[in-house]
């Protein structure tokens, strides 16, 4: 026979504690979980009241004894240890959760900043906002993205921050921004947390990798600490000119890269004895349609024993620049190269004509860097009649040839009948035969004086800068290595991730996981604990 | 008694980390938050329980501009074009009724008196606005604005709700097109 099961007042004290306190662990954890006082989360807080206002209603004397900790049943510490324990453990996790803990698993390190990128961000002295523009229908171009951009915010201790902007709901921001669906912008921020508008700088997302946002903070912190100056008193191409001869595009680059840009009158300071400023990173001298005399030379070498930086792009017709020029035989002497009397041409055509030179060999280096035709083809350089240059095997300095043409071209050096004509041929003897260098450099360690002469002016042009891509690759490569732009930052090739991480967690998918080893395991664990008690009580 | 004492440390250790999270929330609280799109693939209506056969009048216009296009209905349920001379074509006005019963928005986002709704194109009023009634006596008025940032969708106000939708631009290029050139031969055509 079986024993009548009889429940005491204090069994129902005892459970409605249970109740009481498991509810209002429920509800604490659901207000700390969505952040605010949900419905479900107040229907677990009335609940939890109401238990533990029965609790002291039904058994007062317990409820004091247990606050006071003069005396507790033992089932009732077991279950508010196990409850206090399951709580600890869920705001636990949701506080690791919320503290946002980045680890890189991967074996190549995929998702981990470069030290070159560490570099600069220690070199930080103030806060930068990352600003992105993503539409609802570029989301996963955004989660691509942010893996990076966070990443930059906690390698830089917070001093970079990211923001993400939806320009359909805000229009008005993106208007300031003049930004498009998936732009993405860095600025200095101000001390009220604003963004210092004069900063902003958009961030060309070539490849959406991390080479792209480190340079572009390089470029956002380098900005106004390197002047370029065109020499306008020999006829060069005009800067301001926006025509497609002019070079106002390439000016607009340099600009675009935090580069100041100025005037410089070479003829003025040789009749003066003056000197080239000295915040000059580097000169450019455009297509002289005049000679350079031996007071400018004169100007120009001490500029370069100063350590400054000087781009020469030559061209045809020769006068300005003829091989027994002063300036040629100065570049020879004291940087081993020099610009010949000759126009490249390549017999088996690459460009639209012969006389439209290629790239055909690339030296790797700091100048042609992002040129390989053979992994994109527009990343090419491309030069319209253009003259080549003779680099001496014996230089007094560090030189070398960056492009050159290929071993199919030749110098025609019968320039005459080149321009009544536009006849041209191979003359065995008379003629140079390729591979010939189109673009030559020379650095002096010593003064820390470099030059670049490029045998052609027009892909600086802005009818050619951009057809193809690779004329403006060389233009940017060329100032970023005459300043030393380039070298504060470098990157060691790298595979690119061109995804989100494999193993990806939606939130969704996320709370279940929680909910079930949080609640329900030790939920159940609990039920059974109980169950078993009041088997045992039964008997 | 050792399990009291348990239960006591369990209590200061709950405290503790209770105390942590709250300190962690008002953190991040204080953080600016960036806004998080999601994706809308599917399209909703604006009046989803609006009928075709429910709307008793409507009138398409130009704030600022006197001429309207209004149309109502008779009793035995063909449409008359207001101060229009002329034959209305039935189809063309049950295609603008039935444009109105259907009116598609991709997204609709929340606004607060701060909100400027000038970047929307409201200066203050918008650039055209679709207003109708229905037989049970109710007006509805939507009040385009400009086309939203790089898509295919308008900006809108919908009666006195507090949200920006962003309509299809197909339907409110059919409707400003019936009122740029509305459906009704003239006697002398």
């Amino acid at each position: 026979m079986r024993d009548e099961l009889v429940i005491t007042r204090s069994n129902l004290g005892q459970l409605a504690s249970f109740v009481g306190v498991g509810a209002l662990l429920m509800g604490g954890l659901g207000w700390l979980w969505a952040g605010w006082l949900s419905s479900y989360v107040q229907i677990a807080l009335v609940i939890g009241i109401v238990g533990v206002a029965l609790w002291v209603a039904l058994t007062p004397r317990e409820f004091i004894d247990f606050v006071s900790g003069r005396r507790a049943r033992q089932g009732t510490v077991a279950v508010f240890s196990v409850l206090l324990f399951v709580g600890i453990v869920g705001m636990f996790y949701i506080f690791v959760e919320r503290a946002v803990i980045t680890l890189d698993m991967t074996e190549a390190g995929d998702f981990t900043l470069s030290a070159e990128s560490r570099r600069v961000l220690a070199s930080l002295d103030r806060d930068i906002r990352i600003t992105g523009f993503y539409s609802p229908a570029r989301v996963a171009t955004r989660e691509l993205d942010d893996q990076f951009f966070r990443q930059y915010e906690i390698e830089s201790n917070g001093r970079i921050t990211r923001e993400y902007i939806d320009p359909v709901r805000q229009p008005a921001i993106a208007t300031a921004f003049r930004a498009q669906d998936g732009d993405v912008f860095i600025s200095f921020v101000n001390p009220d947390g604003t963004v210092d508008m004069n900063s902003v700088s958009y961030v060309p997302m070539i490849d959406r990798q991390e080479r792209d946002m480190t340079l572009a903070i390089s470029r956002l912190l380098a900005t106004g600490t390197f002047s370029v100056y065109f020499d306008l008193s020999l006829g060069e191409l005009d800067p301001g000119d926006m025509s497609s001869r002019g070079i106002s595009i390439f000016t607009q680059l340099l600009q675009a890269n935090g580069f100041n840009t100025q005037p410089l009158d070479l003829a003025q300071l040789a009749a003066t004895n003056g000197q080239i400023p000295m915040d000059a990173s580097a000169v450019i001298i455009a297509r002289p349609q005049t000679e350079i005399t031996p007071a400018m030379v004169r100007v120009l070498d001490d500029y370069l024993r100063r350590g400054g930086g000087l781009f020469l792009a030559a061209d045809y017709p020769v006068t300005a620049i003829a091989e027994d020029s002063p300036f040629n035989d100065y570049l020879w002497n004291d940087w081993g190269m020099r610009v010949l009397d000759t126009v490249v041409v390549e017999e088996i055509a690459t460009g639209p004509t012969p006389l439209d030179v290629v790239s055909a060999i690339i030296y790797d280096s700091d100048i042609s860097a992002s040129i390989d035709p053979e992994f994109d083809l527009d990343s090419r350089t491309q030069f319209r009649i253009t003259r080549s240059i003779a680099i001496d095997d014996d230089p007094p300095v560090f030189n070398g040839s960056v492009i050159m043409s290929s071993p199919d071209s030749f110098g025609e050096t019968d320039l005459d009948t080149l321009a009544r004509t536009n006849d041209f041929g191979y003359d065995d003897g008379a003629d140079i035969p390729g591979p010939l260098t189109l673009v030559g450099f020379s650095s002096n360690p010593e003064t820390g004086g470099r030059v670049v002469v490029v045998g052609d002016s027009d892909f600086l042009t802005d009818g050619q800068i951009g057809s193809p891509s690779g004329n403006a690759y060389l233009s940017m490569n060329i100032i970023g290595w005459l300043t030393e732009y380039t070298q504060s930052v470098s990157f060691a090739p790298t595979a690119g991730v061109g995804n989100v991480p494999f193993i990806f967690v939606d939130t969704a998918t996320l709370d279940r996981i929680v909910f079930g080893t949080l609640i329900v395991l030790p939920g159940v664990t609990l039920l059974l604990g109980l169950g078993v008690w009041f088997v045992r009580r039964r008997r | 008694m050792r399990r009291q004492r348990s239960l006591i440390l369990l209590g200061i250790a709950f405290v503790l980390m209770f105390a942590a999270l709250v300190w962690q929330q008002r953190e991040q609280e204080q953080q600016a938050a960036a806004p998080t799109p999601f994706p809308t693939p599917h399209l909703d209506r604006v009046f989803p329980e609006l009928e075709v056969l429910a709307i008793q009048a409507v009138q398409l216009g130009v704030p600022g501009m006197e001429r309207t296009l209004t149309l109502t209905r008779a009793e035995d349920g063909t449409w008359n074009a207001i101060g229009m001379d002329g034959e209305l074509d039935a189809e063309a006005a049950t295609a603008i009724a039935r444009t109105l019963a259907l009116l598609p928005y991709s997204q609709r986002f929340d606004i607060d008196d701060d909100t400027d709704l000038r970047q929307f194109g409201f200066r203050p009023a918008g650039d055209f606005f679709i207003q109708f009634i229905t037989v049970f006596g109710d007006e509805h008025i939507v009040a385009v604005g400009e086309p939203s940032f790089e898509g295919p969708t308008y900006y809108a106000l919908v009666d006195d709700r507090p949200q920006v939708y962003l309509l299809e631009r197909g339907p409110v290029d059919f409707l400003v097109n019936h009122y740029m050139d509305p459906p009704v031969t003239r006697p002398d055509q």
